[in-house]
């Protein structure tokens, strides 16, 4: 029997949940349709809370794309947090959506937006909780269709056995296509299989059962077959011009105070750097830009439709973008006057200098962030980072101009060929920019300045030159850290670290194959949900299950895989081509650098695509 | 410069948002209005917003009350239509004036306290005194709140009670309601329980307008 969505219960157990401003819906700009006949509805699922989805660009424009369509109706959900999954499952109501409060069961089609791995759990539980069979096999015709889209779907093997359809690239175009088909099909009485196959017709759709999976002994893989006339190649979607794409300028407004709570406009997607451990810089390719007078007027509406008093200029490295000076220029003319802020995040310090600081940096903000990504320079020309130390100090000293006295750093460790003298050079680095601070004319009397050097763990991800390198271990990664911290020698400088033992998780997924989705229902049996969450990630009940499961984690995360070696993503075909990856990744061993996309086309074959680029011109 | 005063009802998913919350979504109603909404001096300027005696989540309220002023003046009318269209729809604006007295004269509000439970037994604590324990960010000590408790008329409803209280509601002299029915909770079989505020006095508990 299904569950049924019982309203009045639901009003009573709100009462007994912390923060229930996340399960109502009714916030401004939200949109309401009725239900019409030949609708397609679509739940659309963020696997994580309602602050973190309602962050998402990706989510706002795929809500607002969707539902720009006539027949198609987009609501939204969110996974609840603890204690509402508590009051759903004691009281027997199913997950719902927010804005007609109707159990996900009911909808035609449940779509997941995963960015990140660690939300894998919660995507099983949200199934669990919208009394959704977990495995795609298991789900006959009266089940909606599960459909998964996102940045994890680079490779999304360890979750390709739960989704029917994952949709790989840009989703604003094809899904509404996708939902298009849908329609027909189900005019037309076609059954699933069939619609499945149909599917893979439209760009980016990968169906993973039509696809057999063979491995070797030593669980490597060996095969990787089409099945019924699906493609040996899955090619990601793009959009080609974004200035002619949909663009959300009328957000839903939130009343909860969510993570990135002000308007985001999109400049460009793709990046012209190359950092040879960065997934977004290559999967995101080719690099599209929006012109500025676009962005401008987008900036306009969205001002207007919001109330927002802060726009935030997205991209992978804002000052890349060919038409910034124009931008923030237009911009200025009547942002000032509204008491509205710009805010550039992604800085790069090859390119921070004191005009844009000017513009742009609100007096209040004390400190600024810079992430140089190794300490010396021998291993940031092995991640292809192209800055100096030089540059580093530059853009210190514009920060210390404009009276920063907060400088934050990011560094990753357990890069490859990273050695101890690596390690050390980031407190070196760190404390170049103390007395750097105490030798500027810029010093402020009485004043001092604090240097924050905030450390991740290195997590080979699919699609870069670093995907064939092994993470270290847990116990040579917390041997580097504890090197990092007894290297310091400032009192200015503190030392913030990621956990390993999250990093190693990630890594696992990241790099994983179906053999994984064992281990995922597994882990959903025994409860596990938030892991991106520290209250809720437990490293020791992960390591009982991979056991349990017979599955080594080593293997996933820490070995060095050979450049012959048939890879679990091989047939997704982000643009960026394998040859020019492993030429990179020889590269990389070589401590050879590769100029930025404009300054020399470095021929990653994301050109292959199309669309409107500002790269290789 | 004109001052405004805006009535307006927190019911239903309303209802559920903090305080906080709500004055955030009302400076965004602002914006998105653009009306000529006046703002402080002084490094950090934002706009002039204040509220009457802000209500606990999950309470309701038919006269929930912001101030504010805009230069230059507007008719009332008009602000109320801009207002209304840039104010998500739960928030449902009743009325748009000058204000009569200020809100810091606020002295009582009606609120109706619903709750399941024998109407003998509680109109019987509501009469004696009802000591509870109440901490505040200065102090946490045991008050006896029957004397913030202007009236209250126990009336029997289908399966309980409602309660028309009329309670202390001025900013240095305020019981939340939520007080009494913890009391009653505690004290009888009691749950289910709904606030509802209904209109709000002044000292000579003429209606606060």
């Amino acid at each position: 029997m299904k569950l049924k969505f019982n309203l009045n219960l639901f009003e009573k157990i709100l009462n007994n949940v912390d923060k229930p401003g996340r399960y109502i819906g009714g916030e401004f700009g939200e949109t309401v349709k009725s239900k019409i006949d030949g609708e397609v509805s679509v739940a659309f699922c963020f696997p994580d809370t309602y602050e973190i989805g309602m962050s998402n660009l990706g989510m706002k424009i795929l809500y607002g794309a969707l539902n720009a369509e006539d027949f198609i109706r987009c609501e939204r959900c969110f996974a609840p947090w603890i204690d509402m999954e508590a009051q759903l499952r004691e009281n027997n109501l199913p997950l719902f959506t927010l804005e007609s409060k109707t159990p996900l069961s009911e909808f035609d089609v449940v779509a997941f937006s995963m960015q990140y791995e660690l939300c894998y759990t919660n995507v099983l539980n949200m199934l669990s909780l919208a009394d959704i069979p977990l495995l795609a096999k298991d789900r006959d015709e009266s089940y909606p269709l599960i459909l998964g889209g996102g940045h994890c779907t680079y490779n999304s093997e360890p979750m390709a056995d739960f989704f029917d359809i994952i949709s790989i690239g840009e989703g604003e175009i094809v899904l509404p296509s996708l939902m298009g088909l849908y329609r027909q099909c189900r005019d037309e009485g076609v059954l699933k299989q069939e619609f499945l196959q149909r599917a893979t017709k439209v760009d980016g759709m990968y169906v993973p059962s039509l696809y057999e999976v063979e491995y070797k002994d030593d669980g490597t893989l060996k095969s990787f077959t089409p099945k019924n006339g699906a493609p040996a190649k899955i090619t990601k979607a793009i959009v080609e011009n974004l200035d002619e794409a949909y663009y959300p300028s009328n957000p839903i407004v939130p009343y909860l105070s969510t993570i990135h709570d002000r308007i985001m406009l999109e400049v460009f997607r793709g990046c012209i750097r190359g950092c040879r451990f960065c997934q977004a810089g290559m999967v995101y390719r080719p690099y599209r830009e929006k012109s500025a007078d676009k962005l401008n007027l987008l900036a306009v509406d969205c001002v207007k439709n919001t109330g927002y008093n802060e726009i935030s200029l997205l991209s992978l490295s804002i000052s890349d973008y060919s038409e910034l000076p124009k931008l923030t220029d237009e911009m200025l003319k009547w942002t000032d006057e509204k008491k509205i802020n710009i805010s550039l995040p992604s800085m790069r310090v090859d390119s921070f200098y004191k005009d844009l600081m000017e513009k742009v940096m609100s007096v209040r903000q004390s400190g600024i962030t810079f992430a140089p990504e190794a300490g010396s320079q021998r291993l940031r020309d092995v991640i292809n980072k192209n800055i100096s130390e030089e540059d580093i100090l530059k853009a210190c000293d514009v920060a210390f101009a404009g009276g920063k006295d907060a400088i934050k750093l990011y560094f990753i460790n357990g890069l490859p060929t990273e050695t101890d003298e690596d390690i050390v050079a980031i407190p070196q680095l760190a404390k170049k920019i103390v007395d750097h601070y105490f030798a500027s004319p810029y010093r402020q009397k009485g004043k001092s300045i604090s240097v924050t050097v905030s450390v991740s763990c290195f997590v080979p991800k699919p699609f870069t030159p670093f995907q064939w390198f092994g993470q270290n271990n847990i116990e040579e990664l917390i041997r580097k850290q504890k090197l990092l911290s007894t290297s310091i020698e400032s009192k200015r400088i503190s030392h913030k670290w990621h956990e390993a033992k999250v990093s190693r998780l990630e890594a696992i997924f990241s790099r994983g194959n179906r053999r994984l989705s064992e281990v995922l229902v597994e882990a959903h049996r025994r409860g596990m949900r938030f892991d991106s969450w520290d209250e809720f990630y437990d490293y020791s009940k992960w390591i009982q299950i991979f056991d349990d499961c017979g599955v080594a984690m080593s293997f996933y995360a820490e070995r060095e895989i050979p450049f012959d070696e048939l890879l679990p993503w091989d047939h997704i075909d982000c643009g960026v081509s394998k040859e020019f990856l492993i030429k990179e990744a020889k590269k990389s061993i070589e401590g050879t650098v590769t100029p930025d996309c404009r300054t020399q086309c470095s021929g990653c074959g994301a050109n292959k695509l199309g669309g409107v680029r500002r790269c290789c011109l | 410069m004109l001052s405004v005063r805006v009535f307006f009802k927190k019911q239903g998913a309303l209802s559920y948002i903090s305080h906080l919350d709500l004055n955030r979504a009302v400076l965004r109603a602002f914006a998105r209005s653009e009306l000529p909404v006046v703002y402080s001096e002084g490094f950090n300027p934002h706009p002039r917003l204040t509220f009457s005696q802000p209500m606990s989540l999950f309470q309701e309220s038919l006269t929930e009350i912001f101030d504010f002023k805009v230069d230059p003046d507007i008719p009332y009318d008009e602000i109320q239509n801009k207002l209304s269209a840039a104010l998500p729809k739960a928030l449902e604006i009743t009325k748009v004036a000058a204000p009569v007295k200020k809100l810091t004269e606020i002295t009582y509000a009606l609120y109706y306290i619903t709750i399941m439970g024998d109407t003998a037994k509680v109109a019987d604590i509501l009469k004696g005194e009802i000591v509870v324990f109440r901490s505040t960010k200065s102090k946490s000590e045991y008050v006896d709140i029957s004397n913030q408790i202007k009236s209250a008329d126990v009336i029997n409803i289908d399966g309980g009670v409602r309660i028309e209280a009329v309670l202390s509601t001025s900013p240095t002299d305020y019981l939340n309601p939520q007080y009494i029915i913890d009391y009653l909770s505690k004290n009888i079989e009691a749950f289910d329980s709904k606030i509802l505020r209904v209109k709000m006095y002044d000292s000579d508990m003429k209606e606060f307008e």
